[in-house]
């Protein structure tokens, strides 16, 4: 039998100045299932919340309407207040009679008829819900990280050093990422290298973590706080055990490859370590590059190496790991120099990349540090730096502004200037965004000290004539068309997601834009989770983003990662989905539909053939709660508690049945 | 119609347009008093069995009211909505039901006024096609077959 | 239709139930009284002989896959042949998209066929739903009786959806005044259900009672919710074959309705039910660009 108790709140003025509290509570104790029926001042006020308490006690309440303000303000709080009672909170309910009724209607008859239909509503539909209990999930006190840049290495450290075993998982030889390459960094010029290897070197070393470089993420099952994670060890051919990285197999290597490091403008040998500070610091070898491996000839390396490290049967091996949260650090690429035809189309010699200058830069780089033309090693005596090569363009590139292009910008004028004193340094410009701490002032001194010209236009076009290139573009703010004979041009160009992240996020069951970036849980509020609960994003996967906001951001993954280990179980809400396998027919839509892979298979045994059939299950461990199963499902047979098909439905009934006293009244 | 005064039940998602309803309370935007509403986690939540049961209930209209393509809360639920209202207001069109009684609105969580000038919208919409009779209609029509056979059968 | 292709169906099937390839072959038989055809369930090579293929073959025989007797028959690992003209082969695909048969638990065999009469017509009328049919050859099929290309098998020209166009080209008061004076006739008998192979779950959601969405008793009132549910929950994925409409014993045209949403569907969505089993079910995803003029 039910023993409702309906609670209406005057909210001071705010509700009772223009709905009838007094007759709402009239009504609603002639309501069926009512027992109680009282109006008062303010229900959230400690006396309100103990007149509620008192009275489930002594009328040994079902369920509780609160009539009052809106459920989102405070559902909680009233829910909060039963779990000190014997009521169930999930039998409690809140009628909105304020957002929605005394403070948007005038007439005092009609808010308060409308105040008691809802009412009437609520109560039909407490009078259908269920007792739930919280959802207790296990929890797995480890963590996956994809991604050895700076912002994975990062989210990797914060982890272990608060106790997490941390296994971190990257696809090249080495950590490091982009800024293993950077040179020096903007807004301070400090060495890339020397903030970053002490950082790799520490997790390297800690007990807790787990590096796997030359290593991809091959499948990932279950779900937040039970994954489990499948990660590929790429062959290196190389025995990490037995190698002590003397390098001989290195220097007797014939074959010689384009390196991905040095961005072209370097060879390697097809056994490598990709760059000096490399972590491991022991090679790999790239089969695909390898003349033994291609054509069966060579062998140098096995012979000469002292150690025999050299295994040509080393096969990619997989292992399986339990982990209760990932962090994606998969970071950015940029989108080169080819898609413009008016720069060339990527042919010309001379005209680099934002990461090919900064290799350049570079004093272990490919110039050891010496910025020269490509073409013929001569030092560029003029150099033009082009900002927005394929950001901010509806047209052929991204709508996106690239966000660290200013400033690396800035930084390689002031380099080349440093280096080459008598050079002449222009930069063509839409904008300049400096917006971070020191960026203004850092984008001054480029100006004002380093005398860089900066431009205000856009290049139309860069031709090359007799070695020298000739670069056309305008200057809007002397509203001349310029023309500048260089020696060399660098091309911002557009940052775009890692190659392979869109992928990637589909074995997580991550979203990613068009353009291949992750997608957040919500823009403002919730930047480094994603719609999959238990993966988390850091760093420039997400959008373009500079060095000091990708480790700002590994250190809230990381946080939150902390926060979901914390304890040894994930209490969740239960206003999940549940299937009645009886009404099942197998079809599932459900999983179709879920975005979360909330539904799965389970094998169930045919009652009347003993076959094998399957029927649906939905993981109340994942499951969100939205409920774009039901409409789905034909036969009804999944439910949403909270939201059921019982509440539902007795919410409409009861609403339309006020209809038919209206009409009868007339 | 002097008299008639529409009845519309509207289903809101909490994480948008439910707030966008308690966003126009917040700000003290009037607005009709005709709408009911009822909470849903989701647009996608919403099924046409509730739709047609309004319908059949009485209600003259209906609303829904969902996140903004991109924003659903729950990544797709308003997508399926969308897809899965447009073919029900073909379907109650084709059987003779104004289609433009069942209403979907994209109201964010920020648009107070927007809910506001919906709620006037589709409540003047609404009166202007008058009341929905069809089903009462269903349940007072006999064809006129059964009434022929009624009329051999009474005499 | 084919000359020989009923004795060429006769064969397939006496070798499919000789080899013991299939338990059952499911097919047209002669009607009783020699008058029409009616389903012919062959358990042996024997009953095989009396297997029929010509214009009167309207039935979609898909029906008995979903449901008995060859869904029990299926579970326990019996695999069945059936008769599938192009029509009916669509809603073949559509069971399979929907996990309700397994591929390799049925032996398909199909008819290429140049449409079957309509309910109550005369020798040479063609069904409605025949005109212009594209699925002459039928989408998915293990043998093919009947070769379209060569003997040049064409459909009754004309627009399948010519009646359905002309109710949805009546002013929307009329179609209002047509359904409240067809859907008064309606017992409830769900027989429309029943012939469509497509309804299949075991419990219906009519049959529900908590909660009721669905009125039982066959009053007028709530026999029009019916027909609006069970028109969306067949919205992409009827396949057209009319047998709700023939089924029904009170001359309710109901297919129009589902036919008329199947084309809104496929002009909307770009999808048509039943023709590629690897294909998504249509509400079972969307489309950012969908159509959305009439959100607010």
């Amino acid at each position: 039998m039910a023993r409702i108790g309906v609670f209406v709140c005057h909210c001071g003025s705010n509700i009772a100045a223009t709905v009838d509290v007094r007759a709402v509570a009239e009504a609603a104790s002639r309501f069926p299932g009512v027992v109680h029926s009282v109006e008062y001042r303010y229900m959230c006020s400690d006396p309100g919340q103990k007149m509620i308490a008192e009275t489930i006690r002594e009328k040994d309440l079902t369920g509780v309407v609160v009539a009052a303000c809106s459920p989102r303000m405070h559902e909680p709080t009233f829910r909060r207040l039963a779990e000190k009672t014997e009521l169930n909170p999930f039998l409690v309910e809140m009628a909105n009679i304020r957002e929605h009724c005394s403070w948007v209607h005038d007439d005092r008859g009609e808010a308060t008829a409308k105040a008691i239909e809802t009412v009437r509503m609520l109560v039909e539909k407490v009078r259908r819900n269920s007792p739930l209990e919280q959802i207790r999930v296990p929890v797995t006190r480890r963590a996956l990280v994809v991604g050895g840049g700076i912002a994975g290495i990062q989210a990797a450290l914060d982890l272990v050093n608060a106790g997490v075993e941390t296994i971190l998982i990257e696809r090249s030889p080495s950590i490091g990422g982009k800024m293993a390459m950077l040179d020096e960094t903007f807004p301070t010029l400090d060495c890339s290298q020397c903030i970053l290897t002490p950082k790799m070197v520490e997790l390297s070393q800690h007990p807790l973590a787990r590096l796997y470089t030359y290593a991809e993420l091959d499948g990932v099952e279950g779900y937040v706080g039970n994954f489990k994670v499948k990660v590929r060890q790429k062959a290196r051919s190389v025995d990490h055990d037995k190698c002590t990285g003397c390098g001989l197999c290195i220097e007797k290597c014939p074959s010689r490859v384009p390196s991905e490091f040095e961005r072209g403008l370097a060879d390697r040998k097809s056994i490598y370590v990709p760059f000096p500070q490399a972590v491991p610091d022991k090679p790999v070898l790239d089969r695909e590059t390898c003349i033994w491996f291609t054509q069966g000839k060579c062998g140098a390396c096995r012979e000469i190496c002292p150690v025999e490290a050299i295994d040509y049967e080393d096969a990619d091996e997989i292992s399986e790991h339990e982990v209760g949260a990932i962090v994606v650090a998969t970071g950015y690429d940029i989108i080169g120099r080819s898609l413009y035809g008016e720069y060339g189309y990527g042919k010309l010699v001379d005209v680099l990349d934002g990461l090919q200058f900064e290799r350049m830069c570079s004093a272990s780089g490919p110039t050891s540090g010496r910025i020269v033309r490509p073409s013929d090693g001569e030092v560029p005596k003029t150099v033009v730096f082009i900002q927005c090569v394929g950001s901010r363009d509806d047209s052929k590139g991204r709508p996106y502004c690239s966000k660290i292009c200013c400033m690396y910008t800035a930084k390689h004028s002031m380099l080349y200037k440093h280096k080459v004193e008598d050079g002449k340094a222009y930069v063509f410009y839409i904008d300049v965004r400096a917006g971070g701490k020191g960026y203004e002032e850092f984008v001054n001194r480029a100006v004002d000290e380093d005398r860089v010209v900066y431009l205000r236009g856009r290049v139309s076009r860069i031709y090359e004539r007799d070695g020298t290139l000739f670069v056309k573009g305008a200057d809007t703010l002397s509203g001349h068309q310029i023309e500048i004979r260089a020696d060399l041009v660098v091309l911002a160009s557009a940052v775009t997601a890692a190659e392979g992240a869109r992928e990637l996020g589909q074995k997580l069951r991550i979203i990613s834009d068009r353009y291949g970036f992750f997608t957040e849980a919500h823009p403002k509020l919730r930047p480094v989770e994603t719609n999959t609960a238990g993966v988390f994003l850091a760093g420039a996967c997400q959008a373009p983003r500079d060095i000091p906001d990708s480790v700002s951001q590994a250190s809230a993954a990381a946080s939150k990662v902390l926060g979901l280990l914390s304890a040894d179980e994930l209490v969740r809400e239960p206003l999940v989905a549940r299937v009645n396998e009886d009404l099942c027919t197998g079809c599932f839509a459900c999983e179709a539909v879920c975005p979360y892979g909330a539904a799965e298979r389970v094998k169930r045994e045919d009652p009347r053939t003993g076959a094998e059939i399957e029927k649906a299950y939905m993981n109340p461990g994942v499951c969100e709660g939205c409920g774009a199963c039901l409409p789905v499902c034909r036969p009804g047979a999944v439910d949403l508690m909270g939201f059921s098909e019982n509440q539902i439905y007795s919410e409409i009934n009861v609403l339309t049945e006020s209809f038919k006293v209206e009409d009868e009244a007339k | 119609m002097a008299d008639f005064r529409p009845r519309i039940v509207a289903f809101l998602c909490n994480w948008c347009s439910y707030a966008g309803a308690d966003l126009a309370g917040t700000t003290r935007k009037k607005h009709r008093a005709d709408v009911r509403i009822i909470r849903v986690p989701c647009s996608g939540r919403v099924a046409p069995a509730m739709i047609v049961k309004a319908f059949e209930k009485g209600a003259d209209g209906v609303v829904v009211g969902g996140c903004h393509p991109g924003d659903c809360h729950y990544v797709s639920g308003n997508y399926h909505a969308r897809r899965r209202f447009y073919t029900l207001r073909k379907l109650l069109d084709f059987m003779g039901i104004e289609e433009e009684r069942f209403q979907v609105t994209w109201c964010s969580a920020a648009e107070g006024d927007k809910w506001a000038e919906t709620v006037n919208r589709v409540c003047d919409l609404v009166e202007g096609l008058g009341p929905l009779t069809t089903f009462r209609e269903m349940g007072e029509a006999v064809s006129s077959e059964m009434r022929e056979i009624k009329k051999v059968a009474d005499e | 239709m084919q000359t020989n292709s009923e004795s060429r169906l006769r064969e397939e099937a006496r070798k499919l139930l000789a080899t013991g390839a299939v338990e059952v072959v499911v097919g047209y038989g002669r009607g009783h009284g020699g008058e029409g055809v009616r389903p012919l369930f062959a358990k042996s090579a024997d009953e095989a002989g009396g297997l029929v293929f010509n214009e009167a073959c309207v039935h979609n025989l898909a029906t008995y896959l979903s449901k008995e007797p060859c869904r029990q028959m299926m579970l326990r690992g019996g695999r069945v042949g059936i008769v599938a003209k192009g029509c009916d082969a669509r809603a073949i695909v559509v069971l399979l998209q929907e996990g309700q048969i397994s591929r390799d638990g049925v032996h398909v065999i199909g008819m290429v066929c140049e449409g079957v009469r309509g309910a109550g017509a005369e020798d040479d009328d063609k069904a409605f739903k025949c005109r212009g049919c594209g699925v002459v050859t039928p989408p998915l099929y293990d043998t093919l009786i009947g070769d379209g290309d060569a003997t040049g098998a064409a459909p009754p020209e004309g627009d399948p959806l010519e009646d359905v166009n002309e109710m949805s080209s009546l002013p929307r008061e009329e179609r209002g005044d047509f359904w409240r004076e067809q859907l008064s006739r309606c017992i409830k008998c769900y027989a429309c259900r029943q012939a469509c192979p497509m309804c299949y779950c075991e419990t219906c959601i009519t049959e529900k009672s908590e909660p009721q969405w669905i009125d039982k008793p066959s009053h007028p009132r709530g026999v029009l919710a019916y027909h609006l549910i069970r028109a969306m929950h067949l919205a992409g994925r009827c396949v057209g074959c009319g047998e709700c409409g023939r089924a029904c014993p009170m001359d309710i045209p109901v297919d129009l309705i589902s036919r008329y949403l199947a084309a809104e569907v496929e002009g909307a969505f770009d999808y048509r039910a039943g023709m590629d089993p690897e294909a998504t079910p249509v509400f079972r995803t969307y489309g950012e660009d969908d159509p959305g003029d009439f959100i607010g």
